[in-house]
């Protein structure tokens, strides 16, 4: 293979693994930007209804009085696609308010339940989906807990199509930065094989002038006049030789 | 008098010269390439991400619109309800992606406001009436840019692979391809040097060193080396054929002596390395 061949080769092969580090960087940061907005989103709602859910407490009502609560977490999933359902339940892990009706009364799932002696929002992820929790308290200490149950759905389908997006950028940028790379590639490559393709001509006789200098092309000079001196010695020689043929 | 295969213009430095273009290189075009990638994507993202911090954006907005409703129905004017200053900063520090919440009175002149650092994209209004009768209204401005952090991290994870990628590229060039210029580069001197030398060196076959200038520089050399000793070669089978002839040798001394004045400078006869 030929020396801008070679170097073609690698500095293409050096800006493709280059550009090849930085997409799966970008793509790792993007899925970090998309489950840190979704769970933005949805800390967000929790904290609203849980603070909404604590002030009607504070002022005496028992949760299963607080009916604007199955208004409003039926507003907030009308509001937002990707939301499954909300639940809103007590202390024992009974749902008193949800989205799906035919869930209230029912026992939520003890996993909902245990992490609410926390005051941190919790996540869960199981067949599909997501779901956010939080707990809420009344004067007397917890009273019970809030989900939020996301679908995973949207946001898979946000990440293939920012994956997309990321592959049709890192072709474009590869292509651009391929041709380019190539060109500066082989402009250097040219530069450094030029005494190459100046030795080439001399011996070629295409250009026999005496190069100055102690470059090569000086070398190529000095050998094409030997070769020449060698062929004039050799010709006069012949003539010779035919003289004496001749005589004899 | 130096042998040619020490001859000085063997040494180059195709070596470290491409080693250190080959490093530049990949540097600047992956770095440029890469630097483009990530703002361009980055981009894609945020704009991917102005829908969920709008819809944050106007629950906060409406959130805060309800809170103020209610002091507003005891009859206390907005700009006299005390801590709301520090209740809006504590709110925009503890929502991500707000980047300013502004409380306006109903002749819409700015009563209190908290701005955050980053620079606000989007804004959504959330209207503070009581019984129908407009007393204010809340602004919340987004940035989606305030969920990009990630990408500050993952820049100085891609500056270190570009510097890596860039070193090997370096290494692997002035190994491979700089490199083998130099031994072709040092072949081709001495094979020069030698026929100065008045020895015939036609050098490694052209064709395996390609088409390039490389490869034409050793045809060349191989060309003219061959030319001169086929010529050399019908001259001495010329002198063998008159002293084949010779059968009282009376034209052999002189024969000798023709032969001897064609030998190149250096009297060494031509060897056999052009064929």
């Amino acid at each position: 293979m030929t020396f801008v061949g070679r170097l073609v080769l690698i500095v293409a092969a050096a800006v493709l693994a280059i550009l090849i580090v930085v997409a799966a960087g970008a793509y790792l940061a993007g899925q970090r930007v998309t489950a840190e907005i979704e769970r933005a989103r949805v800390s967000h709602l929790l904290g609203n209804l849980r603070s909404t859910t604590e002030a009607n407490l504070s002022i005496g009502l028992a949760l299963d009085q607080v009916s604007s609560l199955q208004t409003r977490i039926e507003r907030e999933k009308a509001g937002d696609s990707s939301i499954l359902a909300i639940d809103i339940f007590n202390l024992s892990g009974r749902s008193i308010y949800s989205t799906d009706r035919g869930a209230v009364g029912e026992a939520v799932p003890d996993t909902w339940s245990k992490p609410s002696g926390t005051d941190e929002i919790w996540s869960q992820s199981a067949r599909g989906e997501t779901v956010f929790g939080t707990r809420f308290d009344n004067d007397l200490g917890p009273a019970g807990g809030i989900s939020v149950s996301v679908s995973d759905s949207a946001r898979s389908g946000r990440n293939e199509r920012l994956l997309a997006d990321l592959l049709g950028r890192t072709a474009a940028a590869a292509l651009a930065g391929v041709i380019v790379a190539g060109l500066l590639a082989w402009t250097f490559a040219a530069a450094m094989t030029r005494p190459f393709r100046n030795v080439a001509s001399i011996l070629r006789g295409e250009d026999a002038a005496v190069v100055p200098g102690r470059g090569m092309e000086h070398l190529a000079s000095q050998t094409r006049r030997a070769w020449t001196r060698s062929e004039e010695r050799i010709d006069a020689g012949t003539r010779q030789l035919e003289a004496l043929d001749d005589d004899a | 008098m130096t042998t040619p295969e020490a001859h000085p213009l063997g040494r180059g430095h195709g070596r470290l010269v491409t080693g250190l273009f080959a490093f530049a290189l990949t540097l600047l075009v992956g770095g440029i390439a890469g630097a483009l990638l990530i703002s361009g994507f980055k981009a894609r993202v945020e704009e991917t991400a102005r829908r969920d911090v709008t819809v944050i954006g106007a629950s906060l907005a409406r959130s805060l619109a309800q809170q103020f409703e209610k002091a507003a129905r005891f009859g206390i004017p907005l700009k006299l309800i005390p801590g709301v200053e520090s209740y809006l900063s504590q709110t925009l520090n503890q929502t991500p992606g707000i980047a300013r919440i502004v409380l306006r009175g109903p002749d819409g002149r700015e009563v209190r406001s908290a701005i955050g650092p980053a620079a606000g994209q989007d804004m959504t209004t959330a209207a503070i009436s009581v019984d129908g009768l407009a007393v204010g209204q809340v602004d919340v401005t987004t940035s989606p840019s305030a969920f990009s952090g990630a990408f500050g991290d993952v820049g100085l994870q891609v500056a270190g692979a570009v510097l890596v990628c860039a070193a090997l590229a370096g290494i692997i060039a002035g190994t491979v391809a700089g490199g083998a210029l130099d031994r072709r580069r040092r072949r081709l001197v001495v094979a020069m040097a030698r026929n100065v030398a008045g020895e015939l060196d036609g050098g490694p076959q052209a064709a395996m060193l390609g088409h390039g200038p490389v490869g034409q520089a050793f045809d060349a050399l191989a060309r003219g080396a061959r030319r001169v000793g086929e010529k050399w070669a019908g001259f001495q089978a010329y002198a063998e054929e008159l002293l084949a002839v010779d059968f009282d040798g009376r034209l052999r001394p002189e024969v000798e002596r023709i032969r001897r004045e064609a030998l190149p400078r250096g009297g060494r006869q031509p060897s056999d390395r052009a064929s």
